[in-house]
């Protein structure tokens, strides 16, 4: 194959290269007439490399310098630089491995590797990432998959596969994802949304977020709606406006959000909101707080757990066992809850649902019920039933339980 | 390039090992300096005590010596991020 050779030190002047281009170290290389350098093989640089032109080639490897492009760089095949890359156009390769870091304006590419930080001004489109140190993005991003640990600030856009962040990640622009995951801070603007979120350590959401999935160990702010098909929480959760999660939400820790909606609700540890609606079951285990009720298809509240708020279903039961509480996968913060509740009196307001079962030692304010069981020590302070009534030992009753024709229907 | 603030020794730890896990097929030193952005010299005290430690082994190599990760190696870098989750989620500066 043709090889056109640059000594060491020259600064040459180039058109188009037939071949392979092999330049010995320091030297530099200029467009002919301003125009790019084209080499239709590939471009190899002993130390670093100065490119003061555009250049396209099949191939460019500097395997003991850095890469430094005035103009844009077009590679058919690999750039592999053992260094760092500075170019002040546009990447665009179809494999990028550079040993340090790498900057452009631009970055296009196929697959891509850096041991040190990514600088792009404005957009970065590719398949595959993996990077260390820092990514910034001035830009959107257009990738199928990025891995990396440090700090990433992206200014948006798609990342269609895993994304999987250790370390920090900053969205400042609407980011659309496939699966992400992350290990310590991710700080998303409003309306990204993506198929799911796995994230241990802290969330922040400038506004709505949507997934199909969110997983939270840690702590969660999001100034919106979350939206979601299932969500799980280990920690703090703070949601601005609704929580939205058509499976079910399962809540260990502090969840406070302005209202619920879901198929089903298990919460262990703290949950406030101003209405919480559930098509299916709710099961409650410690401070439970709303202000308009909560509403499901079946409630049970656990033993030692406080209720303030209305509640309205089918079938209610106060005071059940806590013990079960290891049934929900085993969540540490669950576990925790579970202890914290022993030996305490499970205290409700108002029940109204078909049927009630008011547990041993449970207090509730007003129950109205078709059927009404009140074990053993429970303490109500008015009932009304439709159809019957069962009371064991030492219940107390403030206000003698009276039987009603037909019951009202509650509205949260 | 400048790094922005001093790294500890554990956050150069952890950059070395996650640099070396990008580099499955292995990575030399001076490689890895760059990744890194530390230089060769320093680097390699800190290469050794990684191996020492069992967080990296070495593959012998014509020409130079080529690093991996081990799977206790593996471990640290779990370890090391999760505690980040921790710092994150209490708000300390991690």
């Amino acid at each position: 194959m043709n090889e056109v050779r640059v000594s060491r030190g020259e600064k040459a002047r180039l058109s188009r290269v037939d071949g392979e281009l092999r330049v010995g170290r320091e030297a530099q290389i200029e467009g002919l007439g301003g125009l790019p350098v084209v080499v239709t093989g590939g471009a190899y640089f002993d130390g670093d490399a100065r490119l003061r032109c555009d250049f396209e080639s099949g191939s460019i490897t500097s395997m003991d310098g850095s890469l430094r492009a005035d103009g844009d760089v077009t590679v058919g095949g690999k750039i592999d630089v053992a260094r760092h890359v500075n170019v002040a156009g546009s990447i665009q390769a179809k494999e990028v491995d550079v040993g340090g870091s790498l900057r452009a304006r631009a970055l296009s590419f196929d697959w891509a590797r850096t041991g040190g930080p990514v600088i792009v001004i404005e957009t970065l489109r590719g398949g595959s990432l993996q990077a260390a140190g820092k990514v910034q993005v001035g830009g959107a991003v257009e990738l199928e998959s990025l891995e990396f640990a440090g700090k990433a600030v992206v200014g948006g856009g798609s990342v269609r596969g895993r994304m999987d962040v250790k370390g920090s990640l900053i969205a400042e622009g609407k980011l659309t994802f496939g699966d992400l995951a992350v290990n310590g801070n991710c700080s998303l603007s409003a309306g990204c949304k993506g198929r799911s979120v796995s994230m241990f350590g802290r969330l922040d959401s400038a506004g709505d977020l949507e997934c199909e999935s969110v997983q939270l160990f840690g702590k969660g702010d999001i100034d919106g709606c979350l939206r979601a098909k299932k969500v799980q929480v280990d920690g703090k959760l703070n949601v601005a406006n609704s929580i939205q999660a058509t499976d079910g939400m399962d809540a260990y820790g502090s969840t406070r959000a302005l209202d619920f909606a879901g198929r089903t609700l298990n919460v262990g540890g703290g949950f406030e909101a101003s209405k919480a609606i559930v098509d299916g079951d709710a099961d409650l285990m410690g401070q439970i707080r709303t202000s308009a009720g909560l509403k499901a298809k079946r409630i049970t509240v656990r033993r030692g757990s406080t209720v303030t708020g209305s509640l309205v279903a089918e079938a209610v039961e106060i005071g059940r066992s806590g013990n079960v509480v290891s049934s929900f996968q085993k969540e540490w913060m669950g576990q925790l809850a579970a202890l914290r509740l022993i030996g305490r009196m499970t205290q409700v307001e108002d029940i109204d649902a078909v049927e009630v079962r008011l547990g041993a030692y449970s207090k509730a304010r007003r129950v109205s019920a078709k059927r009404v069981i009140l074990e053993e020590g429970s303490i109500v302070a008015s009932v009304e039933y439709a159809d019957e009534l069962k009371m064991g030992s030492g219940v107390h009753v403030t206000h003698p339980p009276y039987k009603v024709d037909s019951l009202r229907s509650p509205q949260l | 390039m400048r790094r922005e603030a001093k790294r500890s020794r554990m956050e150069l730890y952890a950059t070395i090992l996650e640099v070396v896990t990008r580099y499955p097929e292995g990575l030399g030193i001076t490689r890895l300096s760059y990744g890194v952005g530390v230089p060769v010299d320093r680097l390699r005290v800190m290469v050794d005590a990684l191996c020492s430690y069992g967080l990296m082994g070495k593959l012998a190599e014509e020409g130079g010596s080529l690093y991996g990760i081990t799977p206790r190696g593996l471990e640290f870098l779990e370890t090391f991020w999760k505690m980040k989750g921790f710092l994150a989620t209490f708000g300390e500066k991690s």
